[in-house]
């Protein structure tokens, strides 16, 4: 967690947000998306989320979920997902972090699976369908610790008091709080109501806070600058080298994050 | 050992099984689910209400009959089958969507939205939201949208939405998968009226309680015909509704022997299945922890079954449970075994037997000789078969359906249209 720390510690006294921005492993190849995660983090990226490809996707919208699809019929695997992870996380001091759905990691082996994680330089995990009321038959919190990688714990707009109190008990790294209800990759609009319900996420724990699902333009990190310090940006990026060759995707994620981060 | 007091339960883990896997998002609409049904099952007014419209809507109790010719065919042990056929809708899934449809009514929802494999679920689902006044959108994956046009039809003829989900292998999982992206898009006005045992908590525990009255009926019909309980019940399990329905009043009656028939498909050595205690291994998805068929990975599998309500990965996680303990033995039928099961039924008794519960029947064929003359099986008729009407005359290769067909599409061509 060292590199994750310490780059939090950058995003806060810089005084400006931090952008972690999401990929699928595999997307549309392995090799290419090794590409595309070195141009995300050319291009301003402070940290970077790589997701490994599973088949019933539930959290994610749309752009995100075809592109486990096809990194899946593409026959991508976990451990080519790794593999492609591990050369990512060497190539650079920014902190990388693995998403993906429970099922990957309990088929792996919750423990060899942390393990693996920390060897190959990752710094947290998220996982989205891994409420920690599950972690008694599961110890995913319990290895992460033992392995020194931050569990991302999320927070909805939907959780309430008494549960946003439990949950970042366990956390570590950051909160990831979602912006709005619903799945990525459709636009929120911020309102008092987003607003209100971050500043109780702050209340309640002194981590670095990062807000995400839907965020694709740049007023709305003006409006949520003051409230986290983490942008999480994920299907706008992958709507924009999504079925276009890759020298023009490459291109095009420069434009975008170009326009998006330089606040 | 108290099975029924494990398999009904408000923490919703079974064993290891079962669980609440879903988004933060849907932490707290589960968890308003999971009160308001335990809640509801402690008032008597709910439970009138449930209760008086079985008697008056779905057309409860359903017989026990015995199968004498069958039995006397087959030379073993009398056969009894219950009859969930004979409900309204065609099929024990009205149990599960008439009471999860006073739970919404209940909560104020004023939305349902279901995910359906082969539509009967979802035509179910259409009914009670037309009954109750409720808004209804059903998703179904867009290969079974187009193989299930009639059943389509009829959900859009009851009010229903039918959306068409083009992701993934287009079935049934993907189905779940869009109902659970909406119900995270919209939780607080939205009640997802899961069709199975299957789901994060409290899905697996409701359904069962709606079920539940399958076996108790089973249990007093059975004591006026022999005097006694059953040596076997049998039952089809997909998720395991109807399995569970049947198990669940006679978990805790030891002497009660429980066989659960997946599908064989086309043969477990092969892909064209969906036998996940033969070839599947724990996994985590869809909400739940259970048995899934799956690779190395843990990416959910392709699955086949003639029964479309068969044919998923996955499959409840009490059912699971059950199996780890013992309690209930697992066997599988293939798809031919089935169609002869399904043959038989009906040219004995006069039942057409939906190509699900003709799994069931297929493992009665195979149970019964060997028992004794005063041994007694139950198997469930979870539903009625003139819903397979499309897929049996195509197994059949019936000549005269076909003409038939064809007749029919020359006079809509001819824009007659009043065939």
């Amino acid at each position: 967690m060292k590199k994750l720390n310490s780059q939090l510690d950058r995003i806060q006294s810089s005084g400006k947000p931090g952008f972690m921005m999401h990929m699928v492993a595999g997307y549309p190849d392995l090799k290419r998306s090794e590409k595309i995660a070195t141009q995300i983090l050319e291009s301003g990226a402070a940290l970077l989320e790589v997701q490994i490809p599973f088949s019933d996707p539930v959290a994610d919208g749309p752009v995100i979920a075809r592109a486990n699809e096809l990194a899946l019929k593409n026959g991508v695997t976990v451990e080519g997902s790794l593999l492609v992870i591990e050369r990512i996380a060497a190539s650079t001091e920014k902190p990388i972090l693995i998403m993906t759905y429970f099922n990957i990691i309990q088929n792996y082996g919750v423990e060899q699976f942390c393990k693996r994680a920390a060897e190959i330089g990752v710094q947290g995990l998220i996982v989205p369908d891994y409420p920690y009321d599950e972690e008694q038959d599961n110890s995913l919190i319990k290895y992460s610790h033992e392995n020194d990688l931050a569990l991302i714990q999320v927070i909805a707009s939907t959780s309430r008091a008494d549960r946003i109190n439990e949950i970042v008990k366990h956390a570590s790294g950051f909160i990831y709080c979602m912006a709005r209800t619903g799945i990525t990759g459709r636009k929120t609009d911020i309102n008092l109501q987003t607003i209100k319900y971050l500043e109780s996420v702050r209340a309640s724990s002194d981590l670095p806070m990062a807000v995400g699902f839907g965020l694709s333009e740049r007023s709305q990190v003006q409006e949520l600058k003051n409230y986290a310090q983490i942008m999480v940006v994920g299907s706008a990026l992958i709507k924009e080298y999504a079925d276009i060759p890759i020298d023009k995707g490459l291109q095009q994620i420069k434009k975008f994050m170009i326009g998006l981060i330089d606040v | 050992m108290d099975y029924k007091t494990t398999i009904i339960n408000k923490d919703g883990h079974f064993g290891s099984f079962g669980g609440r896997y879903v988004p933060e998002v849907l932490v707290p609409i589960m968890d308003d689910l999971r009160d308001a049904f335990f809640e509801a099952v402690e008032d008597e007014n709910f439970i009138g209400e449930l209760q008086k419209l079985h008697r008056t809507y779905t057309g409860r109790p359903t017989p026990l009959y015995h199968c004498e010719n069958l039995s006397a065919k087959l030379g073993g042990a009398q056969i009894f089958m219950k009859n969930e056929g004979l409900l309204h809708t065609g099929a024990h899934k009205i149990n599960h969507c008439l009471g999860q449809a006073l739970i919404a009514k209940r909560m104020g929802k004023k939305r349902v939205i279901a995910e359906t494999g082969a539509g009967q679920h979802g035509l179910a689902t259409a009914t009670v939201c037309a009954k109750f006044g409720l808004d209804c959108t059903v998703y179904m994956g867009a290969k079974d949208y187009a193989r299930q046009r009639p059943n389509v039809f009829w959900m859009e003829q009851l009010g229903a939405t039918v959306v068409p989900v083009t992701d993934g292998d287009q079935t049934l999982r993907d189905a779940i998968n869009a109902a659970l992206r909406d119900l995270i898009s919209q939780p607080e006005e939205t009640h997802y009226l899961l069709g199975t045992v299957c789901g994060p908590n409290p899905y697996p525990s409701m359904n069962t309680y709606f079920q539940k009255i399958i076996g108790e009926e089973v249990r007093t019909q059975i004591e006026d015909q022999t005097g006694g309980t059953p040596d076997y019940l049998i039952a089809c399990v997909g998720g395991g509704s109807n399995a569970l329905g049947l198990f669940y009043d006679f978990l805790d009656d030891e002497h009660v022997k429980m066989i659960g028939v997946e599908a064989g498909g086309k043969g477990v050595d092969g892909q064209e299945h969906a036998a996940r205690f033969q070839c599947g291994s724990v996994g985590v998805a869809e909400g739940f922890k259970s048995y899934f068929l799956q690779n190395s990975d843990g990416q959910l599998s392709s699955t086949h079954s003639i029964s479309a309500g068969l044919d998923y990965a996955g499959v409840g996680p009490q059912i699971a449970y059950l199996q780890e303990s013992k309690r209930v033995k697992f066997s599988y039928a293939l798809d031919r075994e089935v169609m002869s099961a399904y043959q038989l039924l009906a040219r004995t008794e006069g039942v057409f037997a939906a190509l699900e519960s003709s799994h069931a029947v297929a493992e009665v064929i195979k149970l019964a000789p060997s028992l004794k003359k005063d041994q007694s099986i139950v198997f469930n008729c979870s539903g009625r078969g003139d819903k397979d009407l499309f897929i049996v005359t195509k197994e059949l290769e019936d000549a005269g359906f076909k003409s038939f067909l064809a007749e029919e599409l020359a006079e809509l061509e001819k824009g007659s249209g009043t065939s």
